[in-house]
């Protein structure tokens, strides 16, 4: 709410007369919407996942060094001016593997989200717009999920394929279903139950078009936020799962792994274990933040002068 | 003559400094029946919520709501509990919400009397079966024994009603207490509410957007719109013709909704037409 | 059992809507228990009932919303089923509903003007929807720059109106509607009353009021049926029966209404 509604009158109103002077109500809140402000944790959030971005994209055409480049064998040095970053206990650049590391915690992020989504959507969807016993059999299942922590779910997943991106992005994406499939059920059953769909049903509209004309803009911002969550959450999971050797194996750089290899050094070059810190925290709070001003952006009861 | 609850000049005042009640002042004698009545938006509610201290976070009162003198709105939260629920009691539209799901009635109803009146054991449950009688709660011992869902819109109101009487207030606020009840349903609680202010001597504040409910149970009438009191007089004053325009208005709107017609549609449509011509298009807040 | 036989209708057209001897059992209530109604074209008729009378499930039959489970409900005539994809077509076209809580019916995410071109969209009317937007948002006595803002932007009585322009859209001949003012401040269900009144007399309108409130349906509805516990009490022309009700609960509804003494 801005400052529009501070207006002389103690309330703003609306006038309800056949007669009423056009234009007067509504012309203020369009332009008001037009003109708001984006929320602050919008603003902030994009900033910091599109730095991450922008780190990680670049990260795949150059690197201040390769990644397997030992240079001059200066090991475990702080900040300079050649490494900006410091060096591991290889002389590596580390900079260069933070920077690959970004890229890397994007695309985890980014496919768990689109892996968690699919699902998620079209098993909540399921549950929430057809019958009754659809519902409870794919509830059990998605219950079952959420009370199964990520971790074993990755372990075993792990021990199927073996370690890798991908195993990783699996286990975080079908956990994340479970989430996603839990909110979508809900908040599709909710709109199901709205005065509009059964208007939309009573003037023809077909089960398809209500779906799409109803449910999936009135869900969608809620999912989006939940997706943005669980981006935070994937970044998270894994670095845990790297951390542990659960994740992308050498060749590929890792926050996480950076964090484990760091972890033995850090009384000697703190560097090593600050840096990737920093960079996790930047990538979680930038998504949730983003998740938060979606929430606040897209809330229908915000819009117009209410 | 001195009244037993006074609001004067009552402002309440949002975090972002606009004013949704503003110079609100009337008051009430003891075993006095007053009616609010305003459309949505118009500060009712609020200041129902004032009079106990119970506004939404943000929102800031100032003005003095005095008890036998005494300043609620000065009061530490402590105290000011202490006289909520105790010295003045509280109603409000919708029972279920107002009542714990996992708690039996009789106990919601000995729960009050132990805080406020320190009775216990026996003594309590006997109290508690005193007020669920008084509420016309025929059925005492199984509706006592029952949980909130298991009840009736109209048995919930009444339970409502027993908790509120259960520390003897003096003052019994109610929010559009028959707002979600049936017609009949409604008929029955403020036949109640009636008979509970002869019989016990609490005074009454029935807030509600109704002017033929206020009509039936209020002696003394506030009308209120965009935050202010429009008019304060008595109930038979302002069916006879208020002061104000915009009270005539609300009762010339009344009449021609809810007052039964005759003859039919056809003599309806012409009281609708006729209380249309009568006033200006009454203007409406968004709820 | 005391369901009157309905007065025998002018042996001309079949009614437009019919509830045949309707049951709707929902597990072990019988929320329908044998209802008939007849909605004949171009008159109004008023369903009258408290809550848990069957109202709301009665309603959602006329609209052909939910299957009853025997008895039958017949369009001009033919009963409604779902496998009669013409005939459901038809009748969603003819028959409009206008619900109680505009807050609720208006989809928020949703402009003005794709709200009420829905229906007309869904059905696949043919011509211009946007003159048909602009022609019944002025009907209904608003703006047609109405249809560019969004639901949340309109007080409450004018989202009613909304919500009427809507059910108009598709030129039905048959309006539907749940409590449409109940939700209302006082002071605007006089000018929502007297818009239905005026539109129904100037489009020849058949009206089906559902309502727990007799007055409003006193004013609005040449018949009254009134519904207790899934059965029809009482049945007749609205004045006789405001005037001479035959039926206990008919009566104490009648006395439950509150009224503003000196009328």
């Amino acid at each position: 709410m801005t400052g529009e509604l501070t207006t002389t009158t103690p309330v703003a109103r609306g006038v309800d007369a056949p007669a009423a002077a056009p234009g007067t109500p509504g012309g203020s809140g369009g332009r008001a919407r037009g003109a708001r402000r984006l929320p602050p944790s919008l603003v902030v959030g994009a900033v910091l996942v599109g730095l991450v971005a922008v780190v990680g994209l670049v990260s795949l055409v150059w690197t201040p060094y390769a990644l397997d480049d030992t240079g001059t064998g200066e090991r475990l040095a702080g900040p300079s001016a050649a490494h900006w970053g410091g060096t591991d206990r290889l002389g590596r650049d580390l900079l260069s593997q933070l920077m690959t590391g970004a890229g890397n915690a994007l695309v985890v992020a980014a496919a768990s989200m689109l892996v968690a989504g699919v699902l998620g959507v079209a098993v909540g969807v399921l549950a929430g717009a057809t019958r009754r016993w659809v519902d409870v059999t794919l509830l059990s299942g998605v219950d079952l999920l959420i009370a199964f922590p990520t971790l074993l779910l990755a372990m075993l997943i792990v021990t199927v394929r073996g370690a890798s991106l991908s195993s990783a992005i699996w286990a975080i994406g079908i956990s994340g279903a479970a989430v996603i499939a839990r909110v979508t059920r809900v908040n599709v059953a909710r709109v199901l139950r709205e005065d509009y769909v059964t208007a939309a049903h009573a003037a023809g509209t077909g089960w398809w078009g209500v779906v799409l004309r109803h449910v999936v803009p009135n869900v969608w911002p809620t999912l989006l936020v939940q997706l943005m969550l669980l981006g935070g959450g994937a970044v998270l999971a894994e670095a845990s799962l790297s951390y542990l050797g659960l994740g992308a194996p050498p060749p590929n750089a890792s926050w996480g792994r950076l964090l484990q290899e760091a972890q033995s050094t850090m009384l000697v070059q703190p560097w090593g274990a600050i840096l990737p810190g920093l960079a996790i925290v930047v990538a979680v709070l930038g998504l949730n933040l983003l998740g938060d001003g979606i929430r606040e952006r897209t809330d229908p009861n915000l819009r117009g002068d209410r | 003559m001195s009244a037993l609850l006074e609001v004067q000049d009552l402002t309440v005042t949002t975090s972002t400094g606009r004013r949704i009640l503003d110079g609100v002042s009337w008051s009430l004698d003891a075993g006095g029946r007053l009616g609010v009545v305003g459309e949505s938006g118009s500060g009712k509610s609020m200041t129902a919520l004032a009079v106990l201290g119970l506004l939404p976070d943000g929102m800031r009162a100032t003005g003095r709501v005095l008890l036998d003198g005494e300043d609620l709105l000065a009061l530490p939260p402590r105290r000011l509990a202490r006289v909520r629920g105790g010295q003045v009691a509280m109603v409000f539209q919708e029972p279920l919400t107002a009542l714990d799901p996992l708690m039996t009635v009789g106990r919601q109803i000995t729960g009050p009397l132990r805080l406020h009146r320190g009775l216990r054991g026996a003594a309590a449950r006997e109290e508690a079966a005193r007020l669920a009688r008084l509420v016309h709660l025929d059925d005492t011992e199984r509706i006592l024994g029952s949980y909130p869902w298991q009840l009736s819109g109209g048995q919930r109101q009444r339970v409502a009603l027993a908790m509120a009487l259960a520390c003897e207030p003096r003052v019994l606020l109610a929010d559009e207490p028959t707002t979600a009840l049936d017609v009949t349903v409604q008929a029955e609680v403020l036949d109640l509410l009636d008979h509970l202010v002869d019989r016990t001597g609490v005074a009454l504040v029935l807030v509600t957007h109704d002017l033929p409910v206020v009509a039936r149970v209020a002696r003394d009438l506030v009308v209120m719109r965009d935050g202010r009191v429009v008019e304060h007089t008595s109930v038979a004053a302002a069916l006879a013709g208020g002061e104000a325009a915009y009270t005539r208005e609300l009762v010339g709107a009344a009449r021609a909704v809810t007052g039964l017609p005759g003859g039919g549609p056809a003599a309806g449509a012409a009281g609708v037409a006729a209380a249309a011509a009568r006033r200006p298009a009454p203007e409406e807040e968004t709820r | 059992m005391t369901v009157p036989t309905p007065a025998p209708a002018p042996a001309s057209a079949a009614p437009v809507l019919e509830a045949v001897d309707v049951v709707r059992t929902f597990g072990a209530t019988r929320a329908l228990d044998g209802v008939s109604v007849r909605v004949e074209a171009g008159r109004s008729i008023g369903i009258v009932g408290e809550s848990g009378s069957g109202k709301s499930t009665l309603l959602r039959q006329l609209l052909a919303l939910d299957t009853p489970t025997s008895g039958e409900v017949r369009y001009r005539g033919e009963p409604v089923t779902r496998r009669d994809r013409g005939l459901l077509r038809r009748l969603r076209a003819d028959v409009q509903p206008v619900f109680q809580d505009p807050r609720s019916s208006l989809d928020p995410r949703m402009r003005v003007g794709a709200v009420v071109a829905e229906p007309l969209r869904s059905l696949k009317v043919p011509g211009d929807h946007r003159a048909r937007v602009a022609e019944v948002l002025a009907s209904v006595g608003l703006d047609p720059d109405t249809a560019a803002r969004y639901p949340a932007q309109f007080s409450g009585g004018q989202r009613q109106r909304i919500a009427i322009a809507r059910a108009l859209a598709p030129r039905p001949s048959v309006l539907v509607a749940d409590e449409p003012v109940s939700a209302l401040d006082v002071s605007v269900r006089g000018q929502v009353v007297d818009l239905l009144q005026r539109l129904a007399a100037e489009h020849g309108l058949t009206l089906v009021l559902v309502s727990h409130d007799i007055a409003i349906v006193g004013r609005l509805c040449e018949r009254t049926v009134v519904l207790h516990h899934g059965r029809v009490v009482e049945e007749g022309p609205t004045g006789a029966l405001l005037a001479d009700p035959q039926e206990a609960y008919t009566r104490r509804l009648l006395a439950a209404v509150p009224q503003l003494p000196g009328a």
